[in-house]
């Protein structure tokens, strides 16, 4: 595959009739040859794959795909169009420097139908019009033995083609004409004195390929027509039309088909354009420019953000513990790790008394209710969608104002790639930070324990109490009860002491419950922070890391362009 | 065309009406056109040199009308006396009517005004530059002609750059008035060449209203869009000449020019040369020239001299080209490729193109035929572009109309998703559903419930209304639940309104008018949600205290606080139990067992019910002013409404009555 670096060559245009101007712009000095150009551009295609606009991709992908085929084909030939309006005498210009009646002339207009090619040179040339889609009846070749004495080495690898009109009424001529036009290398618009002002020719071919001047030439035919004042006044006119239509410094050679050395001007710039081989990456990088600065309009000057800011990402975590409901599920569970600490430290006495207690419940017979209720504590599940929808639209607010439009949207599309698993990932993510919930502390056991020895002795004392009043005020026992028993002296000690554990359970109970109060808040805490790293990496995972891709990938493009436009 | 039954019949109908106007008038277009096309069949396709009246009626020929019935019968000197007649009965009986159809046409004219063509659907160039095209005809040609029947004959010379339009005037006038030369476009101010009695007509008469004038001679220092009018005794009185800019250089405002000028013509002469007689833009020039009705005459210039049979072929082939075209009845002349002195081509070249000219030109009947059947042509025209008109308008119309739909079926979207996502338990997650363990597993909900002690279950309710800590985290945790997800859909549901109009080709050209803002939903909706999710709150409770007609067998056992058993309604509405948080072993869920228990299957429904059409209207009435905006939007871009095509079908057929 053959680079732009191809030794500059000095384009000597020494053409006897005006040829203005001589120099041709030299090769792109800068680093990225064309190959390191297509290839920036076939990054950007992919970059810009579902994200910018089709028909941009459209064009560069066929851009990709021509400049492929092209620059596979023959290197030495270069590609030469003879374009122009019915009757500006393309196929006379054609005959005159093929030196043979190849392509049919006349009067009626519209005169050629198909395009008609010349090559010098054989070699190589048999798939480049193949590719070029030259009908085989309209081929011919020169530089065979009998152009030797003609000593046509000159024009050696040209290949010289003859479009039909791009303006007449046959719509098919167009289209072939513009064909052509994209695959060209070199592009000749044959005008004469009649019709260079032509909007169908400006608008249509000069000011869409105003880039491509440096493969650009314009031909003034049937200047025989004309003065000489004449013709000068001509020239200075179409240049000042070329100029003011974006061409900057236009070649436009004068011709005459009819007069014997009408041509040579013209003839020494395709000597010169073919010699130098320099037309074909000329022209891909014209177009490459053309199809680059496109997508140089997705990009902005300002340098981007790479990263989502600390900021953003706190934001982002907060609007997301809101969204799993963070703080709520911890006091859910704070409640439900006192309602059960309650069960152990309670005081029994307590609670037999508020199961006396008429139940509203029982009264609508739907007491097993109660326990469902108390099962409702099934753990965090999920998170609120609209929540963390709504953080997600919060998120790439800012960001995507810093962006071209497409990549905003891009972005935005990024950080909601994962939009529907965030709530489960988010649940997920809490109840790895509920462990420690469904441990019982040895330390309620040892009350409950305590708490239940406590009832004991009440009870126990109960019963003493009992047996004091039954032995020891009515004689019950007999005669010889045990002094234990049989003191009702002892009846206010031992009321003392029911009363005494009966406090101390009550006390135990409050003062065990200020405890899980306190260590339930503290496992809250703890666990809300555990929530909180879980949340802040799911955040990252789902969120903030598709985002920094997608402003990577923005970051590349950005490069990318620069080497497609070739700075 | 209009057969001339037809139109004669349009003409009764309107001598009926109107009073004491001459019958005789209804008769004339009839019978005058008949004897006339007599004449033109004799000998349409003579080229000889020709000066007397038969051939200058012979030229005339721009309405092909069939109206052989009574015209076929008679001979062409009775046709004479007719056409003497018009022209007497004209100015008397023309005020009236003349009248009503400035009047329908100024009619016409300002409902082309009324609306733009914003959106491009294909075909929209074609018909905005129709739309400019008719109303610049209207002003320019008919109003002015139909005020002014006695003014001379415009001839306008359009054509390709380079044809030589400038040299063939120069010729017929005798005089270097235009500026001619190699350098393309030559021409960029059109020059009005007429006799000296009519300068002052046309520098200060009703024709061509938006053009600046200056008075000649001044051919080469010619000011921007000003018209130049030249006085020159050459020409005949009843006749002026009017050199046109091109229509094909790169210069569009020449386009703009030639297009206008030959909308304004009597006689348009289409010149183009033999090296481009078969460019595009020359075809559709003479196209567009027959659609508005002009009468048309083509010249085929520089047809090379010498080579005879060359030549020959080059005329051959445009003639049959012609014909192709459906322009063959045009009136053709040919002008060789000769030196070109002073400006001037030998008079011998342009002697035929005189002859009709002067001959058309100084007889005032003749005249009088062609103008009045070109102003008649233009008028048949008008019968189907406007109407074509319309039709562009009403495609934009059904445009508009598509994009409402995507409006009401981008919000319909959300508003499904919304819906589904408050049946489905989707909303019960995170906060709301942590909030409601909280609530329901400490047995706060239970608190609720009180048994009754003798006294009125109301009464309960009123002594409990400290309404604890977890039922006010509870209630604010689903207002925050509801409110956040009503934003999110209706940010989804502007969203898809944004991408449906991103991919619809018109959609695209409005958004790009309108601001960012547009993507998201309005700054006031959060506002607005609140209120109505906290009212919809409201409105439950309400129906609970209303409408919650306890059980029998219940309320004399329990009384109940309305704040947390409108929240148990709530959830238990938003689908607590319904999909992925189903209680774990329980069978059915919590919430409507208990509410089932204390109100009874029926009445629970039947509040149900009712909470949910409540929320659904306040949600929907949320995104309808939120789709309103995108109404807003469609009517401020300026797409014309249904009314315009009407409206248009209805000054047609106004002009139709008029005529």
């Amino acid at each position: 595959m053959t680079t732009s670096a191809i030794p500059a060559n000095s384009p000597a245009g020494t053409g006897g009739i005006p040829l203005v101007p001589a120099d041709v712009p030299g090769p792109p000095a800068g680093p990225p040859g064309l190959t390191d150009r297509l290839a920036g551009l076939d990054r950007l295609v992919h970059a810009g794959v579902g994200r910018l606009d089709q028909p941009v991709l459209d064009d560069a992908v066929a851009l990709l795909d021509r400049a492929g085929q092209r620059l596979r084909l023959s290197g030495e030939h270069t590609v030469v169009t003879l374009a122009g309006g019915t009757g500006s005498g393309k196929s006379s210009l054609f005959n005159a420097i093929c030196g043979l009646e190849l392509s049919p002339t006349g009067m009626r207009r519209p005169m050629t139908s198909k395009a008609h090619a010349c090559v010098w040179g054989l070699d190589g040339a048999g798939p480049l019009l193949d590719w070029l889609d030259v009908d085989k009846r309209h081929r011919y070749a020169r530089a065979s033995a009998l152009d030797l004495e003609r000593a046509d080495h000159s024009l050696q690898g040209l290949v010289l083609i003859d479009l039909p009109d791009h303006d007449s009424i046959q719509a098919m001529h167009r289209a072939e004409v513009d064909r052509f036009v994209t695959i060209a290398d070199l592009l000749v618009w044959v005008v004469d004195p009649q019709k260079y002002a032509d909007a169908a020719l400006h608008r249509n071919y000069i000011v869409p390929f105003a880039r491509h001047t440096g493969v650009t030439l314009i031909v003034l035919n049937q200047v025989d027509r004309l003065t000489p004042h004449e013709i000068d006044d001509c020239v200075a006119d179409l240049r000042r039309l070329l100029e003011a239509e974006g061409l900057a410094d236009p070649r436009i050679v004068t011709t005459s088909a009819v007069a014997e050395d009408g041509t040579y001007g013209f003839r020494d710039v395709l000597v010169d354009t073919v010699a130098a081989r320099r037309a074909r990456t000329e022209r891909l990088s014209a177009d490459v420019d053309k199809v680059a600065e496109r997508f140089a309009d997705y990009r902005y000057a300002a340098e981007p953000p790479t990263t989502v800011d600390d900021a953003r990402r706190a934001d982002l975590v907060q609007a997301f513990t809101d969204a799993a409901g963070a703080p709520a599920v911890a006091e859910a569970m704070e409640s439900a790790y006192e309602l059960r600490a309650a069960d152990f430290v309670g005081w029994p006495v307590a609670a037999i008394a508020a199961r006396l207690r008429s139940d509203p419940l029982r009264r609508m017979r739907l007491t097993e209710l109660r326990e469902e209720l108390r099962n409702a504590f099934t753990g965090p599940i999920g998170a609120q969608q609209g929540d963390v929808d709504n953080a997600l639209q919060a998120v790439t607010e800012g960001l995507s104002q810093e962006l071209p439009t497409h990549w905003g949207r891009s972005v935005r599309a990024a950080a909601r790639s994962h939009a529907t698993e965030i709530p489960e990932a988010l649940g997920e993510s809490l109840k790895h930070a509920l462990p420690t919930f469904n441990a019982v502390p040895r330390w309620w056991w040892l009350v409950k324990t305590w708490q239940y020895f406590l009832v004991l002795v009440a009870v126990l004392s109960v019963v003493w109490i009992g047996f004091l009043v039954a032995y020891g005020l009515f004689d019950l026992g007999g005669d010889n009860p045990s002094r234990l028993v049989g003191d009702a002296g002892l009846i206010p000690y031992v009321a003392v002491l029911v009363v005494c554990t009966l406090g101390m359970g009550w006390l135990t109970a409050s003062a065990c419950r200020n405890l899980v109060a306190l260590s339930s808040a503290k496992h809250g805490d703890k666990m809300e922070h555990h929530m909180r790293v879980g949340i802040e990496r799911v955040a990252h995972e789902k969120v903030i890391g598709p985002i920094e891709e997608d402003l990577q990938v923005y970051a590349r493009f950005r490069e990318n362009v620069d080497i497609a436009l070739g700075r | 065309m209009t057969p001339p039954a037809e139109r004669s019949a349009v003409h009764d109908e309107q001598a009926g009406s109107g009073p004491g106007r001459g019958i005789e008038d209804s008769a004339v277009p009839g019978g005058d056109a008949a004897p006339d096309k007599e004449a033109r069949g004799q000998g349409a396709r003579e080229e000889d040199e020709v000066r007397d009246k038969e051939t200058s009626r012979k030229g005339a020929e721009p309405e092909p009308e069939d109206g052989a019935d009574e015209g076929a019968a008679k001979e062409a000197g009775d046709a004479k006396a007719r056409r003497g007649r018009r022209r007497a009965a004209k100015p008397g009986a023309g005020t009236v009517r003349q009248g009503e159809l400035i009047r329908a046409l100024t009619a016409l004219r300002e409902q082309l005004d009324a609306f733009e063509f914003l959106l491009d659907v294909p075909g929209v160039p074609e018909a905005r530059e129709a739309r400019d095209e008719l109303r610049a005809q209207l002003e320019d040609y008919v109003l002015p002609r139909i005020q002014a029947a006695g003014a001379p004959m415009l001839v306008v010379l359009g054509g390709s750059t380079g044809a030589g339009k400038s040299t063939l005037v120069n010729t017929l006038v005798g005089s270097r008035v235009s500026a001619t030369g190699v350098l393309r476009p030559t021409t960029s101010s059109p020059i009005l060449v007429c006799h000296p009695d009519h300068v002052d007509w046309f520098m200060e008469g009703p024709m061509l209203p938006g053009m600046g004038r200056v008075r000649g001679p001044a051919p080469d220092a010619i000011a921007g869009d000003q018209l130049v009018i030249i006085g020159s005794d050459v020409l005949p009185p009843g006749l002026a000449l009017l050199d046109s800019p091109d229509f094909d250089s790169v210069f569009e405002d020449h386009y703009e020019f030639a297009t206008k000028l030959m909308a304004a013509a009597d006689l348009w002469l289409c010149v183009t040369t033999a090296a481009r007689y078969a460019d595009a833009q020359v075809w559709q020039m003479l196209q567009r020239a027959k659609e508005n009705g002009a009468t048309i005459g083509v010249v085929l210039s520089r047809v090379p001299q010498g080579a005879g049979p060359q030549g020959a072929e080059v005329v051959e082939h445009f003639g049959e080209m012609l014909d192709e075209h459906e322009v063959g009845d045009a009136r053709r002349f040919t002008v060789p490729e000769t030196r070109i002195e002073n400006s001037r081509l030998p008079e011998e070249t342009v002697a035929d193109i005189r002859a009709w000219l002067t001959g058309v030109a100084e007889d005032t009947e003749d005249r009088e035929i062609v103008i009045s059947d070109t102003l008649a042509a233009v008028l048949d025209s008008f019968r189907t572009r406007v109407p074509e008109l319309a039709r562009q308008v009403e495609a934009q119309v059904e445009q508009r109309t598509e994009l409402a739909g995507e409006v009401d079926a981008g919000y319909g979207t959300a508003l499904a998703e919304l819906d589904e996502a408050t049946r489905n338990g989707s909303l019960l997650r995170g906060e709301v559903l942590a909030r409601w363990q909280d609530f329901a597993g400490t047995g706060d909900l239970l608190k609720a419930l009180h048994v009754q002690r003798g006294r009125r279950g109301r009464g309960a309710g009123r002594r409990n209304r400290r309404s604890p800590a977890r039922v006010r985290a509870l209630k604010a945790a689903l207002r925050a639940g509801l409110e956040s997800l009503i934003m999110a859909s209706a940010e989804h549901g502007a969203e898809q309104v944004i991408a449906r109009w991103r991919d619809h080709p018109s959609g695209r050209q409005v958004l790009a008018g309108t601001d960012a803002e547009l993507a998201h939903v309005s700054p006031e909706l959060s506002r607005r949600v609140t209120r109505a999710v906290s009212s919809w709150q409201d409105h439950v409770q309400e129906l609970i205290r209303t409408e919650g007609v306890t059980k029998r067998s219940v309320a004399k056992l329990v009384s109940f606080d309305t704040e947390a058993v409108s929240l148990v309604l709530m959830i238990g509405l938003l689908g607590y139990g319904t999909s992925d948080v189903a209680v774990e072993g329980g069978n059915s869920a919590v919430p409507q067992r208990l509410l089932k228990a204390l109100f009874g299957a029926e009445s629970l429904r039947g509040m149900g019910a009712k909470a949910r059409a409540d929320l659904r209207s306040r949600i929907g009435m949320l995104f309808d002013e939120e789709a309103i905006r995108f109404g807003q939007v469609l009517d401020s871009a300026g797409i014309p409404d249904e009314t315009v095509p009407v409206q248009l079908y209805q000054a047609t057929y106004n002009l139709e009555v008029a005529r």
